[in-house]
């Protein structure tokens, strides 16, 4: 077990190493967040706090795509074989896990930055609303870290990224907008932990689904 | 193939139960003597003796004056309304008892009474709930008439068992699955495609029937309903399936990914179609409150055609699949594949 957890903090060190030196992929999600949140200044002026929910998932949506569908392709196909021969696919499966669902934290951390900046934030129960952040991100960090391996081994295709992915991560997209709704207080539920339930539930389904199918897609 | 042909039949040609489709005018005051003029559907009003017709609040009665009843579909029915209801209500619902040898016939909530309270305060039941029904019993084999749906009803035997059949499809794609990925036998990948494929045809047929249905019952082909958007993003992950394997030349990868793709693909599935749902109100029966599979929205007449009409549907599902897969398998021996 100690074992396990050496390796993946080694590979985590190591992904966040390799982005520290070249800040290709930080320096790019910042580029797309600031042209993104530019055009939406210039276009809606105004959000409302009935807008806001959709602006913030759009913007989640594609922030997304576009940060982890590359997560495999950083490295070749040759290290690939390397990696393997060195660690459990296991590990490298949470490494990689850990280290995109900390990077897009991050990277809605600095949406919310700069949404704050441009449009001011409606008043929020953050409590509420970094809770359904949390668990929603983790699981669609757990669905893209599988897609994007899945999509590395047909060659990095883009497009297919974006359309295998989009259709999966719609239950969290959808109990998310309803807790985000809820922490607006735009929707006022009691029962919004069901929302949460589902959600937790969509996440421990997709990882628990990666730690089967991903040593198999793996060894490829 | 016998079970399809009964059910094609027996889904068409039964008739409908008579059922009354409008009742005119809708508001009445107490106290008022009309005259309705009452549509009917199915009915032979004419040359039937002993038709009676109520309206009907709770347990009270209130049998009509007069009838005259013009020809099969249409009738003119007097009602002499009481000075009072009892029930500090402004409006009471009342709904339309018909009984006729064919059997009763019921339109709910088809005439709303205006309440003026009494002046002095006190409300008073001048309601005969002395009367009671003694109704003919049914005599005809026939499907019930509800009134939003009509002949639509029948679509139940076409809408319904087209997705527990794409539900089987996929779940033995599945399996297939998960014995390719542990045997490496490509026959099993042909098994998968061939199910998936069948699959997908049925979610598509299942969203065409049901989008028809949807236009005549609730207004438009698509109405943005839960199901329906959740049933259009199971069939875009499906066709995410075809995508992937469309995409990958290599025979080998192909199979491994698609079937690593279609066993993540069923299991999200699952939230998407069963429990996200649930949290949203709806207009299909078993959301939002609404009743599915009980004993409103299946009678007996129905289930005797319904039931048979799932295992058709998953049967015939299965036989296409098996079409696909071995015209495949012999379009790989002339082309000598594997």
């Amino acid at each position: 077990m100690s074992q396990v957890l050496k390796e993946i903090t080694i590979l985590l060190k190591k992904d966040i190493s390799l982005e520290w030196r070249s800040r290709q992929s930080l320096s790019a999600i910042l580029l797309y967040l600031f042209s993104t949140i530019l055009v939406l200044y210039y276009s809606l002026v105004r959000v409302e706090k009935f807008l806001w929910t959709g602006v913030f998932w759009i913007l989640i949506i594609f922030l997304s795509i576009n940060a982890l569908s590359g997560s495999f392709s950083k490295d070749t196909r040759d290290r690939h074989w390397y990696y393997y021969s060195l660690a459990h696919p296991l590990s490298f499966y949470f490494a990689k896990l850990v280290y995109n669902f900390i990077s897009l934290l991050a990277y809605t951390m600095i949406s919310l930055l700069l949404l704050n900046v441009f449009f001011g934030l409606p008043a929020i129960h953050w409590g509420l609303f970094f809770i359904t952040l949390v668990a929603s991100i983790l699981g669609i960090s757990a669905i893209f870290t599988f897609i994007a391996l899945l999509n590395n081994k047909t060659g990095d295709q883009s497009t297919i990224m974006a359309i295998l992915s989009t259709p999966l991560i719609f239950p969290i997209l959808l109990a998310g907008s309803r807790l985000v709704m809820n922490a607006l207080s735009i929707l006022s539920e009691t029962s919004y932990y069901k929302d949460l339930i589902s959600i937790l539930s969509v996440d421990l389904l997709a990882i628990s689904l990666s730690i089967i199918l991903f040593p198999i897609l793996w060894r490829d | 193939m016998i079970l399809m042909a009964y059910v094609i039949v027996m889904g068409f040609t039964v008739p409908l139960g008579q059922g009354i489709t409008k009742v005119s005018p809708e508001i009445a005051t107490v106290g008022e003597k009309l005259t309705y003029h009452i549509q009917g559907y199915n009915t032979r009003f004419r040359n039937n003796t002993g038709i009676r017709v109520w309206l009907k609040h709770d347990n009270f009665l209130l049998e009509s004056t007069a009838q005259d009843f013009k020809d099969e579909q249409s009738a003119d029915v007097q009602f002499e309304f009481p000075r009072f209801v009892d029930t500090a209500k402004a409006y009471v619902d009342l709904s339309l008892i018909m009984d006729t040898p064919d059997g009763p016939v019921v339109l709910p909530s088809a005439v709303s009474l205006k309440n003026i309270a009494d002046s002095s305060g006190k409300v008073k039941l001048t309601w005969s709930d002395q009367l009671t029904i003694h109704p003919h019993k049914e005599s005809n084999f026939n499907y019930p008439f509800r009134n939003i749906f009509g002949e639509t009803i029948r679509n139940t035997y076409f809408h319904v068992p087209l997705w527990f059949a794409m539900t089987f499809l996929f779940m033995f794609s599945v399996y297939y699955s998960i014995r390719y990925l542990n045997k490496n036998n490509p026959i099993d990948d042909d098994k998968v495609e061939s199910l998936v494929r069948v699959g997908t045809l049925f979610g598509v047929l299942g969203t065409l029937t049901g989008s028809i249905w949807a236009r005549y019952t609730w207004g438009s082909f698509w109405s943005f309903d839960v199901k329906q958007n959740m049933a259009a993003i199971a069939l875009l992950i499906y066709g995410g399936y075809f995508l992937l394997r469309s995409s990958i030349s290599d025979p080998d990868a192909k199979s491994r990914l698609g079937n690593i793709f279609n066993i993540f693909a069923f299991a999200m599935l699952i939230p998407l179609i069963f429990i996200i749902p649930r949290r949203f109100d709806s207009l299909h029966p078993g959301n939002g409150g609404n009743p599915a599979l009980s004993t409103q929205d299946l009678d007996n007449s129905m289930r005797i055609v319904f039931y048979p009409a799932v295992i058709a549907y998953i049967l015939i599902g299965f036989w296409m699949a098996e079409l696909v897969y071995r015209y495949r398998l012999t379009y790989n021996k002339l082309n000598k594949i594997n």
